[in-house]
């Protein structure tokens, strides 16, 4: 089994599977850390071709300076994490070390151990992208990673490249529908192994009446409806919809709760557009109701809360369906002191540095809008990032949030934007609710979905009222105006690519065909969930299944589908008969049929002879085809087969 | 050199031959998959499903192809060429393949029953690497060390391959049904018993005379070239070998009884094995005397071979 150095065939084919892993890493690693990876690679090959030493025991020198830069690089890497193994410092190290391993992969062992992390190195870039695209340059890194393992074990004499990659591909490819059937019957678990919040599931249904950060993620992910809206005339525009939902006063540091206060003053005329609608709100179990912000009008029943939120007497069990009134610019006026004062309130000694640097924006101006132009500004030139799979924050949430990870959802700018706030002396509060709504052209109706929750934040000005401010559409306006993760085509007035020059009917038809197949990957393969996988089941007649059930199925699928597989590559492991023989074969068969079977001794043209004598009216034709058979055989002259094929075809040969 | 041949029926290994097993990378390969999917349900992350998924297909379907890089094989049995104590036996093995796939990466090896770990690493570094191209056939060369006198037997053959993806081993075994004869290794430094010593019972004889013409003897295999009597040939009267007066043919016998002196059973074997090529090289005529086989005097090859081969399968004195 031991074989000698590695070729630098084998060398260059493993680099460049790792250099094509790594690649959309690229963009988002240190400048640093990717020169210095090419070079490893680099070197690596100039040292299988001999132009260059190896770190290896022989140069002790370079082998001392490989080991101060895997050391080198782990410390620069934890410090610029502060020490935190996340997911970028987690993928980082595992890039430096790596491409250090890669200088000292000599023996067989060593080309697998990278090779198999080619593998794994797939994994991570789905971390931070599972888009089609991704999928599919993924699957061609499997493909190519494949190669290199087979190039391994193919003998010198067949190694040809074309061929190493069409094997790579068939065992691929054999592989996918095995792939599929698990994807489809492996149990998913409804709640994570560790790690992620631990509330996560028992509110998944919607919004629940306090906020914890990292919560609307998980909504993020879920593709069920909330609610739909029908219009009565006109609709506002996507940037517009803000459906209001729990207002957050009362934070402890890290979750947002609910206040209570008297009802608002009863509604006043208010200028600007009337759009009067109905919602049909799927159950949630929980009371409060949805509406377009702000909301002036209500069925009787239902009950508005002082800060403009929408209640129901009892908990929403089934489909509830009620009409409102809405005014996109009503002013919410009114300050009571013990509003004030909870929508001032800190924690107690948390969020110091946010504190601190709310206090530097007072100092400049007291006036209100000035401070909030101050920390969108903050956001805006901060370096931050809307991430659906932000880094968790087991700290003070909002102080590492904004000057650490810098990476959210609109809860973390929500939350952390509210804090600042107060923290400036601006009266503000949490708003959560949804954000955007999908025309639906077939129900005319609008839809909104659990992806589409969202928060923002409201500051109180003085003589204006509470005004919305969203900390998201700073750092990601398309968020707003196009919707949680550009995942639906949104009627073509929404969107940008509509109007971006190129109009016209091909265009449009290829646009909302991309986006329907998005649309279908989004929903079949990332938002393929437990709730999803027993629905599927539901719809094909399996009320009650249960895991140990998809177990059993998944594991029968498995076999038949290997059983399967099998059957197919046995077919060609056969001999293949020679084809003249089959045809002739066939001839004879038909003789055989009608009791004049070929001995196993005789010869073709003694055949034809016996035949002939016994049956006269059979006699040319079979002289016939069996003179083309020997022709074919044993001729000079070229023949085409077929032309014995149609011959023997033709020939049908009765009963006397 | 007399050849042993073993021809039997092919072997072919059908599906219920071959065994197949993951190897230690394919293991680590597993285990990798289950790391990939832990993952996945944790951050349910459904392309980290899929990928998993996928590598444990990759994983079943290079089970289907490595298996099936065995199935079908079929051995045809294996000829040797009989050696000398000490020497190399070599076993050319032959192996063929029906179907329209090239059988990549096979490894074989002799692999007996019950081998302890330090054997089986010591075997599993011999073995021979082959390749058997599209409905080919293959000779592989097997070699084993002869160390002892009489048949030496291939046994139980191994023949197994990682291929393609090397993450999981196929094996199968084929009875080798083939031995080696191995003569006794010509050692001794006892001349050859000549006329002169025919006092101590050895027969010897010489035909004395000058260089005529003595006649003609039909061909024995081993003869000299430049004695053929070509022009005999010629008139189509067979292969005849001229015979001179003078040059004449010494005629000893190689007996057990002459070597009392040695005492063990293998020394004299030996002796007698130097004895039959010594006389052998020198062109005379020789018989053999061990107790309970006698061949009588000849010469040539044959005559060679049939002199050892009673050496190499002598079983003791009475």
């Amino acid at each position: 089994m031991s074989r000698a150095a590695l070729s630098s065939h084998e060398v260059l084919s493993v680099t460049t599977v790792l250099l094509l892993a790594l690649a959309p890493h690229g963009a988002r690693f240190p400048l640093l850390l990717d020169v210095g990876f090419v070079l490893a690679c680099g070197w690596r090959y100039l040292g299988a071709l001999g132009h260059l030493p190896l770190p290896d025991r022989e140069h002790r020198v370079l082998w001392l300076a490989k080991l101060l830069l895997t050391l080198v690089a782990s410390v620069a890497i934890y410090i610029a994490y502060h020490g935190k193994l996340g997911r970028d410092s987690g993928v980082e190290l595992l890039a430096a070390l790596l491409g250090l391993k890669l200088l000292e992969t000599r023996t067989p062992r060593d080309y697998y151990v990278v090779t198999l992390l080619c593998y794994f190195l797939v994994v991570t870039n789905f971390f931070y992208s599972q888009t089609m695209a991704t999928a599919l340059y993924m699957l061609g890194v499997v493909i190519a990673a494949t190669t290199v393992l087979i190039q391994y074990n193919t003998p010198a004499a067949y190694r040809q490249p074309r061929a190493l990659l069409r094997l790579a591909t068939t065992l691929t490819a054999q592989a996918l529908p095995l792939m599929l059937l698990a994807f489809v019957l492996f149990p998913r678990l409804p709640a994570p192994l560790w790690g992620l919040p631990e509330d996560a599931f028992d509110g998944v249904t919607g919004l629940s009446e306090t906020m914890t950060v990292g919560e609307i993620t998980r909504l993020g992910m879920s593709d069920e409806i909330a609610f739909r809206v029908q219009f009565r005339a006109a609709e506002p525009a996507p940037r517009a919809r803000y459906w209001r939902g729990p207002v957050l006063w009362h934070s402890d540091g890290r979750t947002w709760q609910v206040g209570a206060f008297p009802p608002p003053p009863a509604p006043h005329a208010a200028p600007g557009q009337h759009y009067f609608y109905t919602v049909t709100l799927e159950p949630h179990r929980k009371r409060w109701l949805l509406g377009l912000d702000v909301v002036t009008g209500l069925d009787k029943g239902i009950v508005q809360t002082g800060d403009y939120a929408l209640k129901s007497p009892q908990a929403v069990r089934a489909r509830l369906r009620y009409a409102l009134e809405s005014t996109l610019d009503y002013p919410m006026l009114g300050l009571s002191d013990a509003e004030r004062s909870a929508a001032l309130a800190l924690p107690a000694g948390l969020h110091p540095r946010a504190r601190a640097l709310a206090a530097t924006w007072r100092k400049q101006s007291a006036a209100a809008a000035d401070i909030v132009a101050d920390a969108l500004r903050f956001f805006r030139a901060g370096k931050f990032y809307y991430s659906l799979t932000p880094p968790t924050l087991p700290g003070d949430t909002v102080d590492d949030f904004l000057f650490n990870t810098r990476e959210g959802f609109c809860e973390h700018y929500a939350s952390s934007f509210v804090v600042l706030m107060r923290a400036a002396g601006v009266p503000a509060r949490v708003v959560t609710g949804y954000q955007g709504g999908e025309y639906n052209a077939v129900g005319d109706y609008m839809v909104v979905r659990q992806r589409d929750a969202h928060a923002w934040a409201e500051v109180y000005v003085q003589a204006r009222g509470w005004l919305r401010v969203d900390p998201t559409a700073a750092v990601a306006p398309e968020r707003v105006s196009r919707g949680f993760a550009d995942a639906k085509p949104r009627g073509a007035a929404a969107s940008g690519l509509a109007r971006t020059g190129i109009s016209g009917r091909y265009w449009t038809q290829l646009r909302d065909s991309f986006d329907a197949i998005t649309y279908g990957w989004n929903q079949w393969v990332l938002g393929y969930t437990s709730q999803q996988q027993h629905s599927l089941f539901a719809t094909l007649g399996f009320a009650a299944i249960d895991n140990g059930l998809l177990v059993i199925a998944l594991t029968i699928a498995l076999a038949l589908m290997t059983t399967t597989l099998a059957a197919l590559l046995w077919r060609t492991n056969r001999p293949r008969r020679d084809p003249l023989s089959a045809a002739y074969g066939v001839f004879c068969a038909k003789l055989a049929r009608i009791g004049l079977a070929r001995q196993p001794s005789e010869a073709p043209l003694a055949y034809a002879e016996r035949v002939a004598n016994t049956r006269a009216d059979l006699a040319a034709e079979v002289r016939a085809i069996t003179q083309i058979y020997s022709h074919l055989r044993y001729g000079r002259a070229k023949l085409d087969i077929q032309r014995l094929r149609r011959r023997v075809a033709g020939f049908r040969p009765g009963r006397r | 050199m007399s050849e042993v041949a073993a021809p039997a029926a092919p072997q072919r290994l059908d599906r219920h031959r071959v065994y197949i097993l993951p190897n230690g990378r394919g293991v680590t390969f597993g285990a990798m998959v289950l790391v990939i999917l832990i993952g996945a349900i944790n951050y349910d992350n459904a392309l980290g499903y899929l990928l998993a998924f996928l590598l444990f297909g990759l994983l079943l379907v290079a089970m289907l192809h490595t298996y099936r890089n065995l199935v079908g094989l079929a051995y045809h049995g294996a000829r040797a060429t009989a050696v000398f104590v000490g020497a190399e036996a070599v076993f050319a093995c032959h192996f063929d393949t029906p179907v329209q796939l090239p059988r990549l990466a096979l490894k074989i090896g002799p692999w007996p029953a019950g081998m302890t770990r330090d054997v089986r690493r010591r075997q599993a570094d011999a073995q021979v690497d082959f390749d058997l191209p599209a409905a080919g056939l293959m000779q592989v060369q097997l070699r084993c060390v002869a160390s002892r006198r009489g048949w030496l037997p291939l046994g139980r053959l191994r023949v197994h391959s990682v291929y393609p993806l090397g993450l999981l081993r196929a094996w199968a075994y084929f009875d080798a049904a083939a031995s080696c004869l191995v003569y006794p290794a010509p050692h001794g430094h006892l001349p050859l018993p000549y006329v002169a010593s025919s006092a101590t019972g050895n027969a010897a004889h010489h035909d004395l005379g000058s260089d005529e013409f003595a006649g003609l003897r039909p061909y024995v295999p081993g003869d000299p070239v430049r004695a053929i009597a070509w022009k005999t040939l010629a008139r189509e009267r067979g292969l005849m070998i001229k015979r001179f007066h003078g040059q004449g043919t010494t005629r000893i016998v190689l007996s057990w009884s002459a070597l009392t002196g040695l005492a063990d059973v293998e020394a004299r074997l030996a002796q007698l094995c130097r004895w039959v090529l010594d006389a052998n090289a020198a062109g005379f005529h020789y018989a053999l005397e061990v107790p309970g086989l006698r061949r009588d005097f000849g010469h040539g090859h044959d005559h060679r071979d049939a002199c050892l081969r009673a050496l190499a399968l002598f079983d003791g004195p009475p």
